[in-house]
């Protein structure tokens, strides 16, 4: 009882002995870099409306910078704004701008290192190479951020929140547009990405690699130039995203690379090249999801087994699914297909004669693409009805056999 | 009325016409005589001026018709078979076609009451028997009291009576002065109308006569002259 | 009164008492309505309904459009005896058969489109670019059935060339496309392919279906065709414009067939 007492009172001393720092752009001397060395752990900084040309401003005590009013710190003189190396840090309220393009160092407007505990929250980051920075991080929240940038290519511009070696990381409700992959993982564990909303990025709108046991969910991926790929990893969850207007060849809403043992439910797949792409991806659920005017719903190549599709809609889609292979080790039920065109004479809700969703002509234009220029056409149809009545080329065992008549979701 | 000079028509190889030169007179009927193909359709065709003459001129009325369609305004033209928009009324193709002439107020209907065709007006073209097809045809031919008539098989598919009518008025407008050009294989209905007589063989003119020239007396019927005629020819084919 | 216009108006109440054009409106008009019936989204009946004009209106066109013709020649034999001009006769009866097929179209297709659009939230500039093309659709096959009817005298020969027309445009065509692109298969042949597709009047048909249904799929394909569907309705408007070029060319030749040359049934 008496150690919990002492307890309690160190507890308040020390949120007594914390000092509320303000700075502003009146003085000379009174610069951010100057209130951090000044500062002593739990301390708050808070900057005040202003243009401050500060850069490689490296936090080792646990601080809370405030920004009121939205100040502006601009990395004119190169190198990173702030960099964490402590952790429990808050940064809050900034607009942080210009950190410089490099191609040997990742200049971020805010890099954490090392640290457990931060909190990147509602900041504006504007022309960066590099937006948040993560390694070894562990347990933080970003949080609300806006990510502007404008790279005009791959190479020369940096990711928006880029993650290395990290874990229990949430990232909630930033808005990326504009850099080379909206949000990057690679090597991060059991982290959750939720209500973000990426476009416009020059590579993918996600990047994802190596991160076991990682959820992501309610994001938008949009007009993002490859879309999202997620690659190398076990257990991944990806529920109710959407993904949408990818256009381009090799431009995909969802690639997936080699992953295992993962639920994609409640996503929409709208107005992409191809909606969902598989590639060596073994034992995925994937139902509920909608897939809507897509060139391609579904590419799934060879090396993709024991994955199952059902409920999921398939709505005007050029094709439904393609694939480069004769065989078929994945499974399809209780989906509904736009282009079924059998009936439902038991009144059961789902069709009586099975849908191959493989057309002929799909693995035509999958080996000869010019092909694509005769889609709808007279000769196309003939060609696809004659495989339906003999088939040669499709995979015969790739069947839906109880295809819902109406739509699910 | 109608004058023909050195007259030409060839189709891609075969010659139709070669080198034609007559009068046709007013106030007569002349009827063209000669086997199939001998170009007896080709001739009326050309004063039609559906078909464009190879070399030669035509004079209607002393006017070269080269490029005119004015002078149709004085034709009429009954053809062989007779077609017409299927699913109008005669009253309608003969609105039509009254439409289609300049200047005329007055028309010649005697036909349809002779013809008693008047429960027919109203009937669609289509759903009218050939006799009376052939009857709308004659009509329009007459209709606007042209000077010049051509007559290609008049009475082919008119019943005894209807031809006589058919027969009657191409007699009372050739006595009005009108002139008048018929094809026919029908030998009584050569008897009757012809004036003057032409015979056509492979494209030339191979025989004329007028009226004039054969001789009231001889009683010779224009059927046996046209039977010498075709034996003179050659040709095995019948009337 | 002006000939042509006598003409006309008398060949189109000849066409529209044909059972002919009352049985394309009803097939027009119970397809249409079927198609609302089983789907409720408005574009796709809009799909659907582009693919069955793009295979129907060719047929009707070139088909009845010969028939017809064909019929009308002791007619025209008939009208050429009037003091008419050539020209007249021969606009006549083009416009009297555009016309009465148009509006066959338009009433069988448009009363039922009218009635759901709304509820059925068509996109206008997809229902325009529809209507624009089935109309030069069937003002291309009209010329064909003309150009067919007036450069053979032989009314079997003249039906021989429409049903040869139909079968190359609709399937020799394509199928040489798709030979010619495994035989050049290695080669960057996008453009020409391209140029080949816009060159036969039903693929004009059939890529202004792609542009307003299948861009994503498209785009999936090549930079080429990306430039080319560079402004969805820019790219609509040059394949309008080539179906229009497509319609003007067969109507200009029979027109000049018909004005010059000799008259024989």
């Amino acid at each position: 009882m008496l150690r919990f007492l002492v307890f309690i009172l160190f507890l308040v001393s020390s949120f007594l002995s914390a000092k509320i720092i303000k700075i502003n752009t009146g003085n000379e001397q009174n610069t951010i870099a100057s209130a951090i060395k000044n500062a002593s752990d739990y301390d708050t900084i808070i900057v005040s409306r202003g243009r401050y040309t500060e850069s490689n401003l490296i936090i080792s005590k646990k601080l809370r910078m405030i920004g009121v009013n939205d100040p502006v710190i601009d990395a004119a003189k190169g190198g990173s704004i702030f960099h964490v190396r402590s952790s429990g840090v808050t940064i809050r309220g900034f607009v942080l701008i210009n950190t410089t393009v490099s191609y040997t160092v990742e200049n971020s407007a805010i890099k954490i290192e090392n640290a457990d505990s931060c909190r990147i929250e509602n900041n504006q980051f504007k022309n960066n190479f590099f937006g948040i920075y993560l390694l070894g991080a562990a347990n933080c929240l970003i949080k609300g951020n806006r990510f502007v940038s404008y790279g005009k290519s791959e190479a020369g511009s940096g990711n928006g929140i880029h993650l290395w070696k990290c874990r229990n990381i949430t990232i909630e409700g930033n808005r990326i547009q504009g850099h080379r992959d909206g949000i990057y993982l690679e090597f991060a564990q059991n982290c959750l990405v939720k209500d973000n909303y990426s476009s416009d990025n020059r590579r993918y709108g996600m990047h994802f690699m190596f991160s076991n046991s990682c959820t992501y969910e309610h994001n938008t991926f949009t007009g993002n130039s490859a879309g999202v790929a997620v690659m190398f990893t076990r257990y991944v969850n990806m529920h109710n995203n959407r993904f949408e207007n990818n256009w381009g060849t090799g431009s995909y809403g969802l690639l997936l690379k080699e992953i295992y043992n993962s639920t994609i439910s409640g996503n929409t797949f709208n107005n992409n090249s191809v909606g969902l792409y598989s590639e060596g991806s073994n034992k995925i659920i994937i139902e509920n999801n909608i897939f809507i005017k897509n060139g391609w719903a579904v590419r799934l190549m060879a090396n993709s087994m024991d994955n199952v599709f059902r409920n999921n809609d398939f709505l005007m889609n050029t094709f439904e699914i393609s694939t480069n292979s004769t065989q078929n080790f994945n499974n399809f039920d209780d989906n509904y297909w736009s282009q079924y065109k059998g009936y439902d004479l038991n009144k059961d809700g789902k069709g009586d004669i099975p849908h191959h969703p493989v057309s002929l002509y799909s693995i035509l234009v999958e080996k000869n693409s010019t092909a694509l220029l005769l889609l709808r056409s007279f000769l196309v149809e003939i060609l696809n009805y004659s495989e339906k009545v003999f088939p040669i080329l499709t995979p015969e065992k790739l069947v839906d056999n109880s295809p819902s008549m109406s739509r699910i979701n | 009325m109608i004058t023909i000079e050195n007259l030409s028509k060839s189709y891609s190889r075969i010659r139709a016409l070669t080198e034609l030169s007559y009068e046709f007179r007013k106030g007569m009927v002349t009827t063209i005589v000669g086997p199939n193909g001998s170009g007896k359709t080709t001739l009326m065709k050309c004063i039609l001026g559906f078909l464009r003459p190879g070399g030669g001129n035509i004079y209607f009325d002393g006017k070269n018709i080269a490029g005119q369609s004015l002078y149709r305004d004085r034709t009429g033209y009954m053809a062989q078979k007779p077609a017409f928009p299927e699913n109008l009324y005669p009253i309608e193709i003969i609105d039509l076609i009254k439409s289609l002439r300049t200047g005329k107020d007055t028309y010649d209907e005697s036909l349809i009451s002779e013809f008693e065709f008047y429960p027919e007006l109203e009937k669609p073209f289509h759903s009218l028997s050939g006799g009376n097809k052939q009857k709308l045809n004659a009509i329009i031919s007459f209709l606007f009291s042209p000077e010049l008539v051509i007559l290609d098989e008049p009475t082919a598919g008119l019943d005894p009576l209807t031809s006589k009518i058919l027969k009657n008025k191409i007699k009372r407008e050739r006595d009005n002065g009108k002139t008048i050009l018929l094809t026919s294989h029908i030998i009584d209905e050569i008897e009757e109308l012809t004036d003057d007589l032409i015979m056509l063989y492979e494209g030339k003119l191979k025989f004329s006569q007028k009226k004039e020239e054969r001789s009231p007396d001889s009683q010779k019927p224009v059927s046996e002259t046209i039977a010498e005629l075709f034996r003179k020819a050659g040709d095995e084919h019948t009337l | 009164m002006n000939t042509l216009y006598k003409i006309t108006g008398y060949e189109l109440r000849n066409l529209t008492r044909s059972k002919w054009t009352v049985l394309f409106t009803a097939i027009y008009f119970i397809i249409c309505e079927s198609l609302f019936l089983l789907e409720d989204q408005g574009a796709k009946v809009v799909l659907s309904l582009f693919n069955f004009i793009l295979l129907f209106i060719p047929v009707i066109s070139l088909f009845f459009g010969i028939t017809f013709i064909n019929n009308e020649k002791p007619f025209i034999e008939l009208l050429l005896s009037q003091p008419v001009r050539r020209r007249d006769i021969f606009n006549g009866l083009y416009i009297s058969l555009s016309l009465a097929l148009t509006a066959t179209m338009l009433i069988g297709v448009g009363l039922p489109l009218a009635f759901h659009f709304h509820s059925s939230k068509i996109p206008s500039d997809l229902l325009l670019i529809f209507l624009g093309s089935s109309i030069l659709m069937n003002q291309v096959f009209i010329g064909i059935a003309f150009f067919g009817a007036f450069f053979f005298s032989d009314k079997s020969k003249g039906l021989i060339f429409v049903i040869g027309f139909w079968l190359f445009t609709f399937i020799l065509y394509d199928m040489g496309i798709l030979v010619l692109s495994y035989i050049l298969k290695d080669y960057p042949i996008e453009k020409l392919m391209m140029i080949l597709t816009v060159t036969n009047p039903v693929d004009v048909g059939r890529i202004l279906i792609l542009l307003q249904f299948d861009v994503a799929a498209l785009m999936g394909y090549s930079a080429a065709i990306y430039q080319m569907t560079f402004g969805n309705i820019f790219s609509s408007a040059i394949l309008l414009a080539i179906l229009f070029v497509w319609s003007f060319i067969p109507y200009y030749i029979s027109k000049t067939l018909f004005r010059n040359s000799d008259f024989i049934i």
